[in-house]
């Protein structure tokens, strides 16, 4: 148990960060900029959201879902809105993460939840279209497949509670409840099949309950979006040409019915392996950290800690002053 | 040609304005608020960025393609990037169009032609949030200006989408909607030849795109295009497929939704102009785009025949502008530029 818990905390942490070199570029110009495939940490270039940083660093896509563990721990796995509020307010408090990377939505609640005013607040029903269901909701979401190993329908419950306190829409919590309920499958004893079929059903079912629970914004649909990404998984050719499809047709930006999608269709068309399906979102280009951190960590908690590249683990401690060893024993401890 | 031309700009006068209340909305929003399918002119509801508007008065779609033709018309069929910035600057001094409706990346261009300075994300320039609709919004007169000559309307759509919205993606998807309404200007047009031409020109676009502008991150609109048209192909009533578009293709703000979706619509309902345009209208989120592209495309094919008479003196006397004066004027830049045509039907 204890490596598929850190193979999942390592597979997210190791995503985000080297994708966080290739963000925003499409798949040609990062084989132009690097002169190839990213396959390692690489320093950010200047022009993405990471410039300044070293390779090795995570970004937010990581670093929120890494403070949320650790209140859950503190918590004894006790998920809740005020739980989540908590510890994106202690994420906030970290100047080098909340000023470089906190996107529309997560700084709108921080500012909300520190003076009780909505400093966006509009008059227009929705308002700002590239703040609705954005990925920020997937990339914290595995943490909630931790906590409950192989049982779906609880990581499920408890990723809807967490996702409300800042992504509080249909799709946003459809998107968070498929990586959780992917990775609680992925730790219990799941096959690729298994996984990807534990991923839909979250889906399907966190749209569902959205709907009841949360504000329902118009949007592709996460569920709908996944089917295609997996369709086209399975189709002819190599991995690499079915991720560059897979940006094509399902699309590698911001929006959840993109980010969730791409990541479960790379997951596939790599058999679930984990540094495969992870570089596959580090070269997929746009949202990549996502996309990366995502995949990392659903293949991450399938294959365990010992199916990531050797020596990542330190690089990672150290670039970002962790320990995920350590971090994994404590949560394990609390199931 | 005249009612083809008439056809395309109520077309896309039609779709703006019918759209406007339901933006923002889903589809089940839409049927939640008022009570039915929108399939006439209404009121926008105040949280909407109608809100203040009259039924059938314009917002940014229709407007922003209007001052672009009427200038092309007033420079007697010139197309350059001066015209096109001296247009959309003009356009945005009209507050009623304007201030309430302009999208994020005409209005990061529109300050930069004024020469202020722009400094968003510190001064990143976040490329891959401006493969927006707002370049297809503004495109379907080019279309008319070129009847049946594909490649310059793709190359006079460049021109015009250059100023705003630099990027392959954004070209693609503009390049698509006026080769559409190019080929939708010939006697012979039909749905079939129309979106193969709506093809021919989102994917010359991308290639023009990647040569002339800035080469952007995400979905393709050629491939999201084929998908919708796959959909709208499919078994099932113009509603379902309606549903089905907006579920899977999407109909937001980003080009490779709002543009295969107008696609989409468009031959789910075989081409029929009202069809497409209350697809448009309730397909939810980006309603008004999306209306306005099928409603150009569906338009120009069936003329302004297709549209229920009162239309055009209502648009005309809502918005205080001249929509046959400005067909009449397309009309004759179009006939000349026929004329010395090379043609490239297809």
């Amino acid at each position: 148990m204890h490596d598929k818990i850190l193979g999942c905390l390592l597979g997210a942490a190791v995503g985000d960060a080297m994708g966080a070199a290739t963000e925003m570029r499409s798949y040609n110009q990062i084989e132009e900029y690097f002169g190839g495939k990213v396959v390692d940490f690489q320093k950010p270039p200047q022009d993405t959201f990471a410039r300044g940083r070293e390779a090795g660093q995570v970004t937010d896509a990581f670093s929120i879902p890494y403070v949320l563990v650790k209140h859950l721990i503190r918590a004894k796995g006790k998920a809740s809105k005020e739980l989540a509020e908590q510890a994106l307010l202690d994420w906030a408090a970290h100047e080098e993460w909340f000023e470089a990377f906190a996107g529309m939505t997560t700084r709108k609640t921080v500012y909300k939840l520190r003076d009780g005013k909505d400093p966006y607040q509009s008059r227009l029903f929705a308002s700002n279209y590239f703040a609705l269901s954005s990925n920020g909701a997937a990339t914290k979401a595995f943490p909630l497949g931790l906590l409950h190993s192989g049982k779906v329908d609880r990581a499920i419950e408890d990723t809807i509670a967490i996702s409300q306190a800042v992504h509080n829409d249909a799709y946003s919590i459809s998107g968070a409840c498929a990586v959780a309920a992917a990775v609680s499958c992925a730790l219990g004893s799941g096959s690729v099949y298994e996984v990807v079929q534990a991923g839909l059903y979250g889906a399907e079912a966190g749209e569902t309950k959205g709907r009841e629970v949360a504000r329902d914004y118009p949007g592709p649909s996460v569920f709908e979006r996944m089917k295609m990404a997996i369709a086209l998984s399975l189709k002819a050719g190599d991995a690499d040409s079915r991720g560059k499809e897979l940006a094509a047709c399902i699309g590698n930006g911001a929006p959840i019915a993109e980010t969730v999608p791409a990541a479960f269709g790379l997951f596939m068309a790599n058999e679930g392996q984990t540094m495969p399906a992870l570089y596959g979102g580090v070269n997929i280009g746009n949202e990549t950290s996502a996309i990366a951190s995502i995949v990392g960590a659903i293949a991450g908690a399938l294959n365990g800690a010992q199916s990531i590249t050797q020596g990542y683990l330190s690089i990672i401690d150290r670039q970002n002053k962790m320990d995920l060893v350590a971090l994994a024993k404590e949560l394990e401890s609390i199931l | 040609m005249y009612q083809k031309i008439l056809g395309g700009l109520l077309g896309g006068a039609v779709g703006d304005a019918m759209g406007a209340p339901t933006e923002g909305r889903s589809t089940k929003q839409i049927l939640q608020h008022f009570g039915h399918a929108v399939c006439d002119f209404e009121k926008p509801p105040a949280d909407s960025f109608g809100a203040g508007n009259e039924a059938g008065q314009l917002t940014d779609d229709f407007s922003c393609a209007y001052f672009i033709a009427r200038h092309i018309v007033g420079h007697d069929g010139d197309i350059n990037g001066n015209i096109v910035r001296e247009a959309i600057i003009d356009w945005s001094e009209h507050a009623v169009f304007f201030d309430r409706f302009v999208g994020p990346t005409t209005l990061r261009a529109i300050r930069r032609f004024k020469g202020e300075k722009i400094d968003d994300s510190g001064g990143l320039d976040v490329v891959t949030r401006q493969a927006t609709n707002g370049s297809g919004m503004k495109i379907s007169p080019i279309g008319l200006f070129n009847p049946g000559n594909l490649d310059q309307a793709i190359a006079d759509a460049v021109t015009v989408t250059l100023p705003t919205h630099d990027n392959h993606l954004a070209i693609s998807g503009a390049c698509a909607v006026a080769a559409a309404v190019s080929r939708a200007m010939l006697p012979d047009a039909d749905l079939y030849n129309v979106v193969q031409a709506g093809l021919y020109g989102a994917s010359e676009g991308e290639s023009i795109g990647l040569k002339m502008g800035k080469e952007v991150a995400g979905a393709s609109v050629v491939r999201r295009m084929e998908m919708a048209v796959d959909i709208a192909l499919g078994a099932g009533t113009p509603w379902e497929k309606m549903i089905e578009i907006g579920d899977r293709i999407g109909s937001g703000l980003h080009v490779a939704e709002a543009i295969p979706a107008a696609f989409g619509l468009f031959v789910a309902n075989n081409g029929d102009a009202m069809g497409s345009i209350k697809g448009g209208v309730n397909i939810g989120y980006d309603t008004d785009t999306v209306a306005t592209m099928a409603g150009a495309i569906a338009g120009t094919l069936q003329g302004a025949g297709a549209f229920p008479g009162h239309y055009l003196e209502l648009l005309d006397e809502r918005n205080q502008i001249d929509i046959s004066g400005l067909a009449a004027g397309i009309e004759k830049i179009a006939l000349r530029r026929q004329k010395g045509a090379t043609f490239h039907a297809r």
